[in-house]
Order: structure tokens, then C-alpha cells, then sequence
């Protein structure tokens, strides 16, 4: 279901370079996969030993980079507080943060995005900052012709950043080409 | 040929960024140490929720992930384009005022093992910066679409 685009909401802007950031044949091989019925593991070894990793590097020198850091903070809050670079901020101690939510939600949905993404996504255990909360429903999405949906989602729109120094400069200065999401085919595709 | 996986990957990037659409029966090992913060993320996590996850083999999606968390929905629009909020909106609140009681003097974590780590550097800015945005406009996907 379309939504009404919000009136003060910024136009999209694609980079104009795509075709050198993406393979043109670049679709996954979906049949691959589907070759197992049993639940999944995940292991987490490697993952907690970079999060140690990570430990040492903030323990030995100074947290400039987690999701709370401290690092230059004062500027980050004239940043913040002044409005630089056009975002919003918002605090969950405050009635606007849920208010925010409904913004992000209320800006339009593509008509082709796979019901499996829609809504507000937090990346729960997300060690690498300052990315937190995020919408794919504004991604430039279509169907393939195996049921699968292609999309291209900008970090810079509806991607939330920490208020940190490093927060700012990531979401002022995050790479220009959208990220491309390619869910696998479901099956009743039209092939 | 089972399609137990069908339509439930997501690929990021062309890369080994993988997203996968947790079933009931998945779960997370930690063959190191007690892990049970990370495997709270499946049990915890409705049908629905996604883990986030690269493997080291990408073209076989096997081997030990190098990089793992949860996608977790906390608010959505119902048919009537009201805001709802999920349970896992309570998880993100928890992690936001969760205690560094952690943290070693003067804000460094010296000497913590991977999964106090993991722990610190999942607490988050009470603070979020939003620019928002409108759906993009159809006009790039062509050069993007397999042949």
C-alpha cells in the first residue's frame, strides 16, 4: 500500500555511476541454496574475536569509535544541535523519537518491496557504529522474473546514525552509490 | 528439492554480506565461551526477524561467520497506517540504557574477553540522526538487473 510522500521529505538522489558499482550480471545463484531443510547454526567464534579485537584497540588507546563515545563529543553536539548537514536528530527520552518512526514509515513505500523487509529494522548486536536503525522500504525495488526482488537503498535516507563525532562524519560523508539488497526467488516466480 | 531456503536470503552489496529470515530450530554456537547474549538474539527473535551474517566460504555459505547480528523489527505501519511498535522495541530501549558497569577507569575496556566486548560495544546513542526520504525513483534499475 502506497502512503503519501512526506511534503518536507528530500528527493532521492542515485549515483549517477552505478553501472561501474554493480556487475551487470551480477544476480546470485539462488538454486545453490536450496538444497538443505534443517534449522541453521550460526557460529559466533570469529565474530566475538573481533569484537576482542575491538577491545583491544579501545582499551589501549581511547573509544573513538563505538556507539557511545565520548571522542570530541562537544563538537558533535554543536553539530547536532545546529542542524549541520540537514539531519534529524532525535533522543528516545524524548516523545518525538516514536514520532520519528512514523516519519520514516509515512514517506512512501516502493510497490514492489518485499513484504519480508517492510518496517523500521533495529541491527540488534550491530558492534560496528554508528548504523542502528534502519528502513528498506524506500529502496528502488523490482521483481525478477524468478520471484526475487532486486533493490537499491541509499545509507544517506532513513538510516539512522549515533550522535557521535564519528556518527556525523560517517552519515555526512558515507559513500555516495546506494547499497543493492537481492532477496532469493520464492519459488512462484513467474519462470 | 526441498526450498527450505527459498526467498529467505538477502545478499548485500554482491558481497559476502548475507541476511537470512530466522526459522524455528535455528540457533547460535559459540564453540569459545558462553554465549548466551548471542544466542538470546535467535531465541528472542519472532518469525519474521533476520540474522545478519558473512561467511567465510561465500560462495557455500558455510563456514564461521566473521561478522553476525539480528535485524529485528520494532515498528511497522498497520493497514490502517498506524504506528506500531514490536516486543523487540523493548531490546533496543534495554540496549540503549543498559549500565557500562564494564567499562574499565577512564572509559577504556583493557583486558575484556571478545564477549564483554561484544556486550560494550552493542550499548547505543541514546541520540539518532535521521535525513529522511522518499522512495528513489525507478529510473536506475536497469543497469543493475541481471541479463
Amino acid at each position: 500500500m502506497l502512503t503519501p510522500v512526506a511534503a518536507t521529505a528530500r528527493r532521492w538522489a542515485p549515483n549517477a555511476n552505478l553501472a561501474s558499482t554493480f556487475p551487470p550480471n551480477g544476480s546470485i545463484p539462488w538454486e545453490r541454496f536450496a538444497t538443505s531443510d534443517k534449522p541453521l547454526v550460526f557460529n559466533s567464534t570469529s565474530y566475538t574475536a573481533r569484537a576482542g579485537t575491538y577491545s583491544f584497540l579501545w582499551g589501549c588507546g581511547y573509544d573513538c569509535y563505538s556507539h557511545r563515545t565520548q571522542c570530541c563529543y562537544p563538537v558533535a553536539q554543536c553539530l547536532i544541535r545546529s542542524g549541520a548537514g540537514g539531519a534529524e536528530w532525535a533522543s528516545v527520552k524524548e516523545a518525538g523519537f516514536e514520532a520519528m518512526f512514523e516519519k520514516v514509515l509515512k514517506t512512501g513505500a516502493s510497490p514492489d518491496t518485499p513484504p519480508s523487509l517492510l518496517g523500521l529494522w533495529y541491527m540488534r548486536g550491530n558492534i560496528a557504529p554508528p548504523e542502528t536503525l534502519f528502513a528498506l522500504h524506500d529502496a528502488e525495488w523490482v521483481k525478477t522474473a524468478e520471484g526475487g526482488y532486486i533493490g537499491l537503498k541509499h545509507q544517506s535516507y532513513n538510516w539512522s546514525a549515533d550522535a557521535t563525532c564519528w556518527g556525523w562524519v560517517w552519515w555526512r560523508f558515507r559513500p555516495a552509490a546506494p547499497f543493492r539488497f537481492e532477496v532469493s526467488p520464492d519459488g512462484n516466480g513467474s519462470e | 528439492m526441498s526450498l527450505y531456503h527459498v526467498g529467505k536470503w538477502v545478499n548485500i552489496a554482491g558481497s559476502q554480506q548475507w541476511a537470512y529470515l530466522l526459522q524455528p530450530g535455528d540457533r547460535v554456537t559459540n564453540a569459545q565461551e558462553s554465549d548466551a547474549t548471542l544466542a538470546s538474539w535467535v531465541e528472542e527473535s519472532k518469525a519474521g526477524d533476520w540474522m545478519r551474517y558473512s561467511y567465510d566460504d561465500q560462495a557455500q555459505l558455510k563456514g564461521a561467520g566473521g561478522y553476525m547480528y539480528a535485524w529485528e523489527k520494532i515498528a511497522f505501519l498497520d493497514d490502517e497506517g498506524k504506528l506500531k511498535l514490536t516486543p523487540a522495541y523493548q531490546s533496543f530501549l534495554v540496549d540503549v540504557e543498559r549500565a557500562k558497569a564494564r567499562r574499565a577507569p577512564c572509559g577504556t575496556g583493557c583486558c575484556w574477553s571478545g564477549m564483554q566486548a561484544t556486550e560494550a560495544l552493542t550499548e547505543l546513542s541514546e541520540v539518532q540522526g535521521w535525513q529522511i526520504a522518499p522512495p528513489a525513483p525507478i529510473a536506475t534499475m536497469e543497469r543493475t538487473m541481471p541479463p
